[in-house]
């Protein structure tokens, strides 16, 4: 692998491997740029995943401590654990299950179609689904996503069965296996999937996309990049003049390096992204960097989301095939009529044994609980995914009290659910219930939300540099040769997953930078 | 149970298995996959003074109430003492590590019908991870109707609005 000396001053620091940090790292290495990327985790090969979701969440999360508060379920249910990320070379992607919808053309100009909405920091977004189309197409073709750009659909596996029979007899019709971005025949240089049920935990055929078997090795490929791995950034240093000039990062023994930097971008994911911009604050930044409209850390999104589980008379086998290959859109429309603004999908859900037990009843027990387990094989499941509102207030902040292995400040996580939200989940619980029922489930669960998987929105695109912390480009307004390359940079966050929104905000970003490096 | 018999006596750790089938009762399901979660239980605890203590205390207040030993106590019984003190450091300490063990105890895998790894048996892809014969196979493609962005389902869908 290439190597970059630490006093190097031409290197592009890039944090983060996951979607973000990756898409970026292999487009500006393809354009020439010298690159240094930092990943806090290891690079753990696919061969070395394990078929075991306790094993797996340990062998690939980040469980550095933090803290949720507020009103939502997660700070009741698991308060150590509002979000669940990765750390590890291809970030969350080497666990995510792959749906990859579009945002609609109105989820970017939320505050003019939705309106002014109560206890909400509704935005419109500086830029348009115009703008973005064709980084859309380019990112579907990055992860080889099913049903989009000439490949095939995901076949139907049992649980996606009872899912789409369901929605077809309550009256849906916009259901399909995908988008799914894991391989159906090899493409890519990637095999078709083995549905062998095991992605949550790092897929090891190879068959899902995630950075770790596509970005990650073509940039190294092109000699650009130098990957350092178990160095995670905890400072980005500025020059006499306000601009970036390198990373403070400590390596696997809490040694401390500095690299010094010509552009520095963050793609942490929405909570390390605004406690590594806060962490670099100086006496002359003392909020943060680039944090002059102090919306760094707010506006903090996770979807509204829970899940409807479902017993059937006969047999499913839910952990059969591809956990997340079924969605059902008919509720992702923004319809007021409904009672609530924006809207939601009905996304297929399967889990092991020991997930399910774990989040379908946090804290549940007794006879009815183990009703519900022994139940296991017989059962089905949606999970929701909606569009929850930015609040000001709903941030990440650094805790004052809770440190981290290096003696840094944790993040501490607030978020109270707003009455759309909680209209939204209402109605999204109703409508999976009938979904289920309408194939003949005698039994449903409603479980409330796991761990975010989604986390977006912390240091917010705006037009104007007073409304938020990033242009459209993910440069911030302050520094112009610091970016933020992951969903931290979302105004509002739509309904739907968000990765492939992430991946065309990037791809857009990189050949800004390519087009304007001289200048920035 | 535990080689550790200064800190869990054999009393205790018969307690703790009567417990742990009250919290998650399986009828059918064998002593054995109990007996290993508390043996797990308890050897966390013989390194982890606070977890040691909750239990401790927390099986010393339980006896004090109940007219019996716990291993010597209805299950019905048993969950209702378990009730009584939902809110307790003890009930909760006991029923999240009694979940946690059991759940990924193999043999309670097997008596569930979940079969763990699958890569190595090459996935369900001829192990009938579409082999569901009780319902017709459904559409995988996208549909062909334009889905409207905002406002209601269209008329074609008068189930739906009708339910909403
Ligand atoms: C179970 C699960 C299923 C999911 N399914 C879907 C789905 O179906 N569709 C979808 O669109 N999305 C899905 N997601 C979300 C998806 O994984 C994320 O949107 C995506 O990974 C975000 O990419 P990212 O690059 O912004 O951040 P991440 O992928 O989280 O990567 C961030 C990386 O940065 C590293 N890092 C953080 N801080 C530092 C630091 N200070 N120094 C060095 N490195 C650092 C982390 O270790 C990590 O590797 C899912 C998530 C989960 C948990």
């Amino acid at each position: 692998m290439t190597q970059y000396a630490l006093d190097d001053t031409d290197v592009a620091v890039i944090i983060g491997s996951g979607p973000g940090g990756a898409t970026l790292a292999l487009q500006l290495a393809l354009k020439g740029f010298r690159i240094v990327m930092l990943e806090a985790g290891p690079w753990v090969a696919n061969e070395d995943f394990v078929n075991d979701e306790r094993a797996a969440f340990d062998q690939l999360s980040w469980t550095d401590p933090r803290l949720a508060t507020g009103s939502w379920a997660l700070a009741r249910n698991f308060p150590a654990s509002p979000a669940w990320m990765g750390k590890v070379v291809g970030g969350t992607a080497t666990f995510w299950t792959g749906l990859t919808p579009r945002f609609k053309n109105h989820e970017f100009r939320t505050r003019s179609v939705y309106g002014e909405i109560a206890d909400a920091s509704l935005a419109d977004w500086p830029i348009g689904i115009d703008e973005l189309a064709s980084y859309y197409d380019r990112a579907e073709v990055a992860m080889g996503t099913s049903h989009r750009q000439g490949r095939p659909p995901m076949p139907a596996n049992n649980n996606y069965k009872v899912l789409a029979n369901g929605a077809e007899r309550a009256g849906y019709r916009h259901y399909a296996t995908g988008p799914y971005a894991t391989n159906v025949e090899e493409y890519d240089g990637r095999p078709g999937t083995l549905q062998d049920g095991f992605c949550q935990q790092g897929d090891k055929s190879r068959a899902k996309w995630s950075p770790l078997v596509s970005e990650i090795p073509k940039a190294l490929a092109t000699g650009q990049l130098e990957l350092r791995t178990n160095s995670q950034a905890v400072q980005v240093t500025l020059d006499a003049g306000g601009r970036a000039d390198g990373v403070v990062y400590a390596d696997e023994h809490g040694a401390l390096h500095r690299q010094r930097a010509a552009l520095v971008a963050v793609a942490g994911n929405a909570i390390e992204t605004p406690r590594l911009l806060m962490l670099s604050g100086t006496s002359a930044h003392p909020d943060g960097l680039a944090n002059s409209s102090g919306q760094l850390g707010r506006n903090y999104m996770r979807h509204t989301t829970g899940v409807v589980y479902a017993e059937f008379d006969q047999e499913v086998h839910m952990y059969r095939g591809e956990p997340m290959a079924g969605i059902i859109n008919d509720e992702s429309r923004h319809d007021p009529d409904r009672g609530f603004a924006g809207g939601y999908y009905m996304e297929m859900i399967a889990q092991g044994l020991p997930s399910f037990t774990t989040f379908m009843e946090p804290g549940g027990w007794g006879p009815d609980f183990t009703a519900k387990v022994e139940a296991y094989t017989r059962t089905a499941g949606i999970w929701i995914c909606g569009e929850d509102l930015p609040r000001a207030s709903n941030r990440v902040t650094l805790s004052a009290t809770l440190k981290d292995h290096l003696g840094l400040a944790a993040p501490e996580v607030h978020s109270d659910d707003h009455e759309n939200d909680l209209a939204m989940l209402e109605h999204a619980y109703a409508q999976g219930e009938r979904v289920f029922r309408a194939a003949g489930s005698r039994r449903v669960t409603r479980a409330p939300a796991m761990p975010s998987g989604h986390n977006l929105g912390t240091a917010r695109m705006s037009a104007a540099a007073s409304d938020g912390v990033v242009n459209s480009y993910g440069q911030t307004h302050d520094i112009p040769n610091l970016f933020v390359s992951d969903g931290s940079i979302f105004t509002t966050g739509a309904a739907a997953n968000p990765t492939l929104t992430i991946m065309a905000l990037v791809l857009r970003q990189a050949e800004y930078i390519t087009a304007n490096h001289g200048s920035i | 149970m535990t080689s550790n018999d200064t800190l869990f006596s054999a009393a205790d750790s018969a307690d703790l298995v009567a417990l742990a089938r009250a919290l998650y009762p399986h009828d059918g399901l064998p002593d054995a996959p109990y007996l290993r979660t508390v043996a797990s239980i308890e050897s966390r605890a013989s390194v982890e003074p606070a977890l040691w203590h909750t239990l401790n205390d927390g099986l010393v207040e339980l006896r004090g109430a109940a007219d019996a030993a716990p291993a010597s106590t209805d299950a019905a019984t048993l969950q209702q003492l378990l009730r009584d003190r939902e809110g307790t450091p003890f009930f909760r300490a006991i029923r999240q590590l009694t979940a946690w063990y059991l759940y990924d105890d193999h043999e309670v895998w097997a008596f569930v019908g979940y079969p763990g790894p699958s890569f190595s048996l090459g996935g369900y892809l001829h192990r009938g991870f579409n082999d569901l014969a009780w319902l017709p196979e459904p559409r995988i493609e996208e549909s062909g109707l334009d889905l409207p962005e905002i406002g209601p389902l269209d008329s074609a869908n008068p189930t739906v609005k009708a339910a909403s």
